[in-house]
């Protein structure tokens, strides 16, 4: 005699902590992304599509101890991979996101342009390391690469960066 | 300047930045993600219903490919469907034509508990904002045996939690009311999306749901007192295996010199070669390479006074290395090379003091023991 499987109504527990997730990591990533393509509807595409990707596996993700490193990194690749708009998904949330921007303001303008001067393995290691407050040592293991190598990366872009900002100034 | 007035600087502008832009960026509701995580399956699921179909036409099997492991119909477990309370239909009603989606978007209908509301509701026909219950399928099933003539639907709310759905039957009396026949299956832990409802082979209705990124069938037939599931799987489809640990091999991405023909109609061609060498006796992982143009230096004619030598100003052929595409594994000791044209524009900031063409590779299938050799540059000038 096969058995009954009882229901459980309401929402899982872990889409309740991926909502809250999501509220709290949003902003945050997507400033990264913003400073570092220098578009915000580019940097909202890798944002959303790297919170996609982490709730399709929300049961494995949402058990490591830092389920916001996991989206960052892959947020971070997308953009480094150049995630394009041709996705299926991607013109979906483009359809569902009706946000005015407003126009730019001179802080940022200054500093994107003065960014996007860098090679872009510098420009990512001056962010990571200033903005996302992230240690030599993390850097080098969201980019696969050696801890001198982001040493670098970081000490020549950060004094390309320093000199453009300061002639701006 | 010293390292720390460099940092200084960096840090202030990064402060200024985060606080004049962060009231701009705002997070989209997150059920926004969760439609479109559902979008995708639809569109997954959409395409592989054809192959079904030639399936059926081909007597190989109904249960195929939908996910891994969810081919064995189980034949000792029934399936969470039961009636709601007071849905049944009473001995007087007598079975109408099929119901229509105007028919049951256009009068109160009470629904078994899911999670949203139930009562003298009023369904709307597409989906809407938070707090909207909306019909997204109809299937008919045709009355014989101990089944009598109803519609199965899927129907979903958009809570506060996000997406909640169920699968309801309904029956439609002479007068034109509609009433619940059950719940055939709802959200739940086991089944976190329910995608999509069709016709089914087996039984009465087919329900496609999603767990752990994998679609599965679940067929479901009407017992005589509620809807019992027949076939498919009745647990969440289980996680993927993860791969077994690439055995670490230290690649090498190297750059040839790029240098450039005559200009004709603004446009200059040339040619760089990308070597990769494992440079160990053990087989790689796969790897992409990615290409990418910079410039350093002031654009005296360029906005802000400094470019990038974005997509507008550079071609970069073939683009499947531009994009990183997965290449590899590559043998120990062997190496691969591809040679990729540049085809840069006049206007843009291929002038300026300093141009850099830079290959990142990165190993897909496991770390780079020796991290550094990844990365290369190659500078060009491009005489105006």
């Amino acid at each position: 005699m096969a058995a009954e499987v009882s229901v459980v109504v309401a929402r899982a527990e872990p889409f309740r902590e991926f909502d809250e997730f999501y509220a709290a990591n949003y902003q945050g990533l997507c400033l990264q992304l913003l400073v570092y393509l220098g578009d915000l509807a580019e940097a909202q595409d890798v944002v959303q599509e790297a919170f996609c990707r982490a709730l399709k596996k929300w049961q494995q993700i949402g058990a490591y101890d830092e389920p916001g490193a996991w989206v960052r990194r892959v947020a971070w690749n997308l953009a480094i991979h150049r995630f394009r708009r041709q996705g299926t998904v991607t013109r979906f949330l483009r359809r569902q996101r009706l946000e005015v921007v407003p126009g730019p303001d001179p802080t940022r303008v200054a500093l994107i342009a003065a960014l996007a001067t860098l090679p872009p393995n510098h420009r990512r290691a001056v962010v990571l390391h200033h903005m996302v407050q992230l240690s030599i040592a993390e850097i080098a293991q969201q980019e696969d690469v050696a801890e001198g190598t982001v040493k670098s990366w970081l000490s020549r872009g950060r004094a390309a960066l320093a000199a453009q900002l300061d002639q701006e100034a | 300047m010293s390292d720390h007035d460099e940092a200084t600087i960096i840090d202030n502008a990064f402060r200024s930045f985060t606080h004049e832009a962060a009231p701009s960026v705002h997070a989209p509701e997150v059920s926004i993600v969760y439609a479109a995580v559902a979008h995708q399956h639809k569109v997954r699921v959409a395409g592989l219903s054809v192959v079904s179909a030639l399936a059926v036409v081909l007597p190989v099997s109904i249960y195929f490919g939908l996910a891994n492991g969810s081919q064995s119909p189980p034949t000792d477990v029934l399936a969470s469907a039961s009636p709601s309370v007071g849905a049944s239909p009473s001995p007087s009603e007598s079975p109408g034509s099929r119901i229509d989606r105007q028919a049951l978007t256009g009068q109160p209908i009470d629904l078994p508990g899911w999670g949203c509301g139930t009562k003298n509701l009023t369904l709307a026909d597409t989906a809407g904002g938070e707090g909207s219950i909306w019909v997204d399928a109809l299937v008919d099933v045709a009355g014989a045996g101990d089944t009598p003539p109803m519609t199965v639907a899927l129907i979903h709310c958009q809570s506060v939690r996000g997406r909640l759905s169920q699968v309801v039957a309904f029956q439609q009396n002479a007068a034109g009311k509609i009433t619940s026949l059950g719940q055939v299956i709802v959200t739940s832990a086991n089944v976190p999306v329910i995608q999509e409802i069709r016709p089914s082979q087996a039984g009465d209705v087919s329900v496609i749901v999603t767990s752990n990124g994998q679609s599965q069938i679940r067929d479901f037939k009407w017992n005589g007192q509620r809807f019992s599931q027949i076939s498919g799987p009745t647990d969440p489809a289980t996680p993927p295996p993860s791969k077994p640990p690439q055995a670490l091999a230290d690649l090498e991405v190297k750059l040839s010199g790029l240098t450039f023909g005559p200009e004709a109609d603004g446009v200059r061609t040339g040619s760089i070669t990308v070597t990769v060498t494992n440079l160990s006796t053990t087989a790689s992982a796969g790897f992409s390479v990615a290409l990418d143009g910079d410039s350093v230096g002031a654009c005296p004619g360029c906005p802000g006074g400094f470019s990038r030598l974005g997509s507008s100003a550079i071609t970069i052929e073939p683009n499947q290395w531009a994009n990183g595409a997965a290449r590899g594994p590559l043998a120990g000791g062997g190496s691969t090379t591809i040679t990729v044209s540049f085809t840069l524009t006049r206007a843009h900031a291929f002038y300026q003091d300093r141009n850099v063409i830079s290959a990142t590779l990165t190993p897909s299938g496991g770390k780079d023991p020796k991290g550094d050799n990844n990365y290369a540059e190659s500078d060009f000038t491009v005489a105006g």
